[in-house]
This record gives C-alpha cells, structure tokens and sequence, in this order.
C-alpha cells in the first residue's frame, strides 16, 4: 500500500468536557475521494477544522507526507498543500470574481512584494480567467462576489482552492444550500478535480457522498463508527441504525 | 510608612474606583446589550454633572439633584438611540463609533456654547459636608456617601437585570436578539431602554463626582477612556467585572500615586495591557 | 452594499488613467494654494491629508479601526520638534526620525493590539494612544507637559552646500505638495500590488485570506507600521508649519479626526483622505471665522458627522466613485443589448 499523503493519530478535540472529535486515526492515499458522514454533531466539521489547522487538536497528530504538522497555523498547511473550502461560503464579497482569484493566483508568498501591479500581471490574470473558465464563471469574472448566486459563489471558492493548487482539498458541505441543478454541475466539477488531487469531503446528501467517493468514513459522537467502501457502508446494518435510517425517515 | 496611612491610601483608591465602577458599568451595559462602544459617555457623563449642579443651584436639595441628573440623563439617552443610534444597527461598529464620537463632540461644544468654558459651582452638600471618624484616620463624609451609593447602584443595577422582567428581556436581547423578538419582545424598545440605563449611569456618575472632581465641560474626556480601561480590564459586558476592576484599579492608582506619581496616570494602562496579555478575555468575561 | 470597479474596466481604461491621474493631482496641488485664500490654510489640509492617507491604508483597505493613531502623528510631531531643538533642523535628518519613530511605535503597538479583534482592537489601540498622551504629559522636562513644545527652530533642507530654510508657509507648502504627490502616487502602486491586494482580502474576508495562504497577523502588522510611519511623517510637516507641538496633538480627539477625515472623504478610496481633509480644513476655517462660532467649530462638525453617518455613509468621494462605476454599469450592459 502506498504511503498516506495526509493522516491523523488519534486526533482529539474536546470543547470543554465534550470530546467533539475522540481519537480518530485516518489515513488518506493518494488521489483518493474520502468522504465523512455522520448524524449532526458527530465531529464532522470539527474534524476537518482540525486536518486544515483551523483550530488546534487537543491531542493527537496529523501527518502530512510524513511530516508531523500538528499545530501549524491555517496558512502555513494552505500554502503546503492542504486547502479548506467552509461550511458557510467565504467569498471575498466586495472584490471582483476575478480579483477573488486572482488574490489567490497571486500566490501568499508574494504577499511582501509592495510594487508590482498584480492588475497588470499577464500569466497571473491568464490563469485566474483559466479558472473561472473551468467552474463556469468566466462570463461573470467582472462581477462583484457578493453579487452572484449562492452555487455560484461556491464555484467561485472551489476555484480559489484550486487556485492553491492543492494536494489534499478538504470541503465542508460543498452542496450545502444549493439548488438540485447547481448540485449537478458541483459534482461534475468535483469528479473532473477529483481525478488530480486528494479529497476530502463533509456532506450530508448521500446521493453526493455515494457517487463522489472511493470510500467512507462514519464518524458518531466523535468516534470512528466504520469505514469502508460506498457499499460497504451501505451493507452496514450498524451504520444504517445511527445513520442511514435516521436522515432517509 | 504607617498601616494608618496605607489603611487610608486603600479607602481613598476604593472611592476613586467607585466613580469608575459606576460609570463603567454603564458603558458595559451598552456595550453587552447593544454591541457599540459608546464614545460620548464621557460627554454624558459631564452633562449629568451639570445638571445636578444646575438642579442644586435651583432647588437647593442635593437629593433631588442626584434623581434628576439620572432621570433626564435616561431620556435624553433614549432620544439619542432612537434619533440616531438605532438608525445604525447592522452597520458593523464604525459607524456606531463615529455617531457617538460626534454626539460627544456636539454634546461638549454645546455645553460651551450654552454655558460657557467654565462649568458651574458644585459643592459639596452641607449635610455630607465635614470629615467622619474611621478610626485609623479622620475621611471626608461625603466621600463615604459616594461609596454608598456605588453600592447601592450596583445593587439596584443587578436586580433590575436579575430580578425584572424588563431585565431579563435586556439579558435575553444580549444572548440573542432575534431569538428574543421572536418570542415577541419588542426588542427596539428594549435596546432604548438599555441605552437610556447607561446613559443614566454616566449622569449619576458625574452627578456623585461633580462635587469631587469640579464641573467643566471637558471632565468626561478622561474618565471616557479610563472607564473603557476599566471595562476592558473586568471583561465586556460583564457587571461583576466592571465592579472588581473599577475598584482594583482605583487601589492600585492610589497607591502608584504615593510611591510613584509620576506613573498614575500611566499605571491604568500597563494594567490594561497585562490584562490583555495574560487573559485576553478580561476579569471576567467569556471567550 | 458596496460596488468595486471591475478590474477589466480599469485596465480597459489604463493608458489614459496613467498620465490623468498624477495630472490631475499636479494641477490639484498648483490650484490649492492659489484657490485658498492663504498658504497656511492649503498646508494644514495636506498635513491632514497625509495624516489620513496613513489611516486609510489600516482603516479603509484593511479593516482595522483604529482610534489611536493621534499617538504616531504626535510622536512624529515631537520627535522631528525635539531633534530640532537639540539637534539639526535638517529636515532630511528629521522627518526619516519622525517616519523612523512612527513605524517602530507602529510595530510595538501593532504586535499588542493585532491579537485582538475588532472592538478590542479599537480599544487597545486608543489605550495605547492615552498611554503615550500622559505619558508626555507627565515628561514636563523633555516634552513641555501641557504647555507642548514650544522655540522650535525654522526647518530646512540642507543638500551639501546649499540651504533652503522653510520659512514660509508656503515654502513648507512646496515641501508638503511635493510630498504628497510622491505619497499618493505610492500608495496607488501599493494598493495594486501583491500586497496591497492581500490587504483588501483581509478586509473582505480575514478568514478566507488565511484559508488561501495568507499570514494575516503579519500582514496587518506590515499594515499597521506602514499606517503609523505615515502619520508619523505628517506629524513631522505640521512642526515645521506650526513651528510648535501641542500635547493635544497626541490626545484621542485628535485621533477622532483622522477617522472622521477618512469617512468623510471615503474609506477605501485613494482620494478620500485628500478629499476629505480639503472638506474638514476648510470648513473648519470657514466656521472659525464666523464671530458667533470661532472656537466652537467642532460643535457644527459634530453635526455634520451625525448627518453624514446617517445619510452618507460611504463619504463624498466614495460616493461619487459609486455613481461613477453604477453609471458606467448602466453603460456597459445598455452597450451589450445593443452589441
């Protein structure tokens, strides 16, 4: 088996005397679609809060090629290769669709850089335009974000994840909200991204989850319940009874 | 140096705390309930001195003084959130920041213009006049009277919040306002009534220092930002904190004063700043 | 809701805008001093502007409310006032100081107050601000106490053998404009740099930045020494035009004023801070004169600030931008009906 691109080691959080995610160990290989299903408060969210650095474990670690990254900020994982989309849609509302991305093109690295005009950078500008392109919004790249709709300001932040160019994308609810048809496009752009890069994804719609992923996680009260294939999962009597059953009734 | 002078050095900092415990918490009730940082507290604060020294000029009770410097200080708050603070919730904290920062202004400038720069006489009331025997130490009366009415003010102030059902509609607005209009509070009026309580304190608080302090159109500019150090220090929001702090740093200021004074004025701020480090969230406040 | 320039627009519009723009801003700092009725009047408001410009770049473009920034436009006032006195009045040595001064007060204060958000922040840095103020309140000695900094020598500019000696108002006006043109030029380079980019992502979204890479504390840390070193430097250029610092120049009202300059010009745009100071300077000046007001002018700025908090918020030149770019919309989606 080849080696795990990102994994964590009894990766623990507790909010108080509440452990929201109990020592789960997982082991992502490369170009996989993971997906993490699990009644509401089961840790989900939290869990992918942990792997992108948004908040701190309070115990265990996360491996990521190898290397022990437990604790390292938000920014420093993103710009590694770890990306987070969120749960509740983070545009950057008053900038263009262009200008979005291209903050991201851009690259933090040359954040320090307190003169060249970015506005002007061919190569920079060509490549944000090739991504809007490629999530459908390249007829709106002049629009403000604030202005678009809600499917399409999540387009809009799967390409500013792609923009990192990211190894491992972790997506929080990526069809939370959306309409049936904006569901479909999602998927087809996370099928199409899925065939270069790892994934991880947080959803409650099952019909997304079967589809997208090689395999699945079913986290209850913080713990790892089972793991397995699509159908493997289905197959489970244990999951049906704390899962399945509950969001199909 | 004799445990007298300490003893005495230790009611004189807990009488200077009290003032800012009351104005304070006046500032934390608008701040926990209506989420702005009200710049023209100080201004409020100066304009209830004036108006108990005016009512004392009139009426010759310092008493009713002391209830009518509240009371109208309470609807002229209720006038300014309905006239103008109200109209900007939603608008994030600049804006809030910016109206009460030209309220405050509006409200020094036309002090001036109305009464001129020199404030009116305010002397301290001749039934409070005269020292009282601690003790260890003979204490002006007056004094011990504006520790009093902390104490009562503070109590008065809790049970409203814990103990009305007015207060427990300004508790609920805090935690979650739309949450609170949905059970069918009018919750516009409640954040008038809240604003107008703080607003209230400020002018009780400048009524009670007035007679300290002198009475003089600019006198709320530093209490204003010693308040919000007083605040920040007890926790936002937090009226337990806004007690403790006002009157540790009223100590801790006294004592800086007889061993350091060239660092009085300063120490308020280093308290600030360590406060800030060591426990961001304050006293007494919540993440 | 706010409306940004579409970026294709502005780049549309490029060879044009990049010769009008430092045109129009010559023309502006030519007019100035001719239009107003004395020089002294045109270098208080690019002092002003200048202090607002440095503002603008925490407030405007990256979000950050601060309400000290009196403490870098005074110290820049007292550290170019006390050099003077004591050491040169070169005004090459002295305004790098105030600038120097200014950005490491800025890093020190901003490494405290960025580990707090929003109203901490804002309070943190106005603590800040009041603990600078006694500070040289109580430092009679050094800093003259409440009577301020008084005798300071005339500025000048020592290049080799030559000397000019900024006597006038309007020589220290000359210093000011060219100064002001250099600034606003800069600054219209920054706010399109890689930087100045991450600075308005911050704004938007601070989250999202960090998400995408970003290191946001270091960035607003960057941002905030940027801001104090420009309000130290135009600390610096009211000495040499007042020739005197008043304590008051360190105290939060002071602070307010950037503030109400930077809103009433327009947050987030490049020409507000100048827009603005023109606004507040002048009418300052015109209310001051009237017998029955003189002192009393911050009562009617007061006023003024409740009504436009409450009917324009975004400031004249942020509302003129946004006629502009709504009109411009208008223009561009009638052009594809009928393309």
């Amino acid at each position: 088996m080849t080696e795990p691109v990102l994994a964590t080691e009894r990766l623990t959080r507790r909010f108080g005397s509440l452990a929201a995610v109990d020592e789960v160990s997982l082991a992502l290989r490369p170009g996989e679609v993971r997906g993490i299903i699990g009644p509401n408060g089961a840790g989900k969210s939290t869990l992918l809060r942990l792997m992108a650095g948004e908040i701190r474990p309070s115990a265990g670690r996360i491996l990521y090629r190898g290397q022990d990254v437990t604790g390292r900020p938000m920014y420093e994982l993103a710009r590694r290769g770890i990306v987070k989309s969120f749960q509740i849609t983070q545009v950057f509302p008053n900038l263009s669709c262009l200008e979005n991305v291209r903050v991201v093109v851009q690259g933090p690295a040359r954040a320090w850089n307190f003169w060249q005009r970015v506005d002007l950078d061919r190569a920079t500008l060509e490549r944000a335009e090739a991504l809007l392109a490629r999530v459908g919004l390249y007829g709106k790249r002049n629009l403000p974000a604030y202005a678009l709709s809600h499917g399409e300001q999540r387009h809009l932040e799967i390409a500013m994840a792609l923009a990192m160019d990211p190894e491992v994308l972790l997506l929080d609810e990526p069809t939370a909200g959306m309409s049936a048809e904006e569901i479909e496009s999602t998927m087809k752009l996370l099928q199409d991204v899925a065939r270069e890069r790892t994934i991880v994804i947080v959803e409650h719609k099952m019909p997304v989850i079967m589809n997208l992923c090689q395999r699945i996680t079913v986290l209850h009260f913080g713990r790892i319940l089972a793991e397995g294939t699509p159908e493997e999962i289905q197959a489970s009597e244990e999951v049906q009874a704390v899962y399945l059953g509950r969001t199909r009734g | 140096m004799s445990a007298q002078a300490l003893l005495l050095q230790l009611v004189t900092g807990v009488v200077v705390g009290a003032i800012w415990v009351i104005v304070a918490i006046g500032l934390s009730l608008i701040f926990g309930i209506l989420r702005i940082v009200n710049f023209a507290h100080g201004a409020f604060y100066m304009l209830g001195a004036y108006l108990a020294a005016f009512a004392v000029g009139w009426t010759g009770h310092f008493w009713i003084a002391l209830l009518v410097a509240p009371l109208s200080m309470a609807a002229f708050g209720v006038l300014v959130e309905r006239g103008l603070i109200g109209r900007l919730y939603g608008r994030g904290l600049v804006y809030s920041v910016l109206a009460t920062y030209a309220v405050s202004l509006v409200v020094i400038e036309g002090v001036k213009i109305l009464w001129g720069t020199v404030g009116p006489q305010f002397r301290v009331p001749a039934e409070l006049a005269g020292m009282v025997n601690l003790g260890f130490s003979l204490f002006p009366k007056y004094r011990l009277f504006v520790l009093l009415a902390t104490a009562l003010t503070v109590l008065g102030v809790w049970w409203w919040l814990h103990r009305t059902p007015m207060g427990l509609f300004v508790r609920a607005a805090s935690q979650d306002p739309l949450m609170t209009q949905a059970l069918g509070v009018d919750i516009a009026r409640v954040l008038a009534g809240a604003f107008g309580a703080g607003v209230a304190l400020a002018g009780l608080g400048g009524a009670l220092a007035g007679p300290l302090r002198g009475v003089f159109p600019e006198m709320g500019l530093d209490i204003l930002v010693e308040s919000f150090v007083v605040v920040v220090i007890g926790g936002m929001g937090s009226l337990l904190g806004a007690v403790v702090a006002g009157l540790l740093v009223g100590v801790v200021q006294s004592f800086t004063f007889l061993w350091a004074p060239v660092f009085a004025n300063v120490v308020l701020f280093l308290l600030m700043i360590a406060t800030l480090l060591v426990r961001p969230q304050g006293l007494f406040g919540t993440e | 809701m706010e409306l940004k320039v579409p970026s294709e627009l502005l780049t549309a519009r490029r060879p044009l805008q990049a010769v009008v723009f430092p045109a129009a801003l010559t023309a502006f700092l030519v007019l100035l001093p001719i239009v107003l009725p004395y020089e002294a009047l045109a270098a208080q408001i690019l002092v002003y502007a200048l202090f607002s410009l440095g503002y603008n770049l925490l407030f405007g473009y990256t979000g950050l409310l601060s309400f000290g920034h009196a403490a870098f436009f005074g110290l820049g006032s007292y550290t170019a006032g006390l050099l003077a006195r004591k050491v040169t009045a070169n005004v090459l040595w002295t305004l790098p100081a105030a600038i120097g001064a200014g950005a490491v007060a800025g890093a020190v204060v901003g490494f405290f107050c960025l580990r707090r958000r929003g109203d901490y922040f804002s309070l943190m840095t106005l603590a800040f601000g009041q603990l600078l103020y006694f500070i040289a309140h109580q430092w009679r000695e050094v800093t003259g106490g409440d009577d301020g900094l008084r005798g300071i020598p005339v500025a000048h500019l020592q290049v080799g053998p030559w000397t000019f000696a900024l006597e006038s108002s309007r020589d220290v006006y000359v210093l000011l404009a060219v100064l002001t043109f250099v600034a606003f030029l800069g600054f219209r380079r920054l706010l399109s740099s890689p930087f100045g980019t991450a600075l308005q992502a911050i704004r938007e979204n601070e989250l999202r930045a960090e998400a995408v890479g970003y290191d946001t504390f270091r960035l607003k840390l960057w941002a905030f020494v940027l801001s104090a070193a420009m309000s130290s430097a135009a600390g610096a250029l009211n000495v040499y035009l007042l020739k005197f610092v008043g304590l008051n120049s360190l105290h939060w009202i002071t602070s307010g004023y950037a503030v109400l300059i930077t809103i009433l010009g327009g947050a987030g745009t490049l020409l507000g801070p100048l827009v603005g100071a023109l606004a507040f300077v002048g009418l300052q000046d015109i209310l001051s004169a009237i017998p029955a007001i003189v002192d009393r002018w911050p009562f009617f700025v007061g006023l003024l600030f409740i009504v436009c908090v409450l009917v324009f918020p975004h400031g004249i030149w942020g509302t003129a931008e946004r006629l502009q770019t709504r009109l411009r919309w208008r223009v561009s989606a009638a052009g594809e009906m009928g393309g």
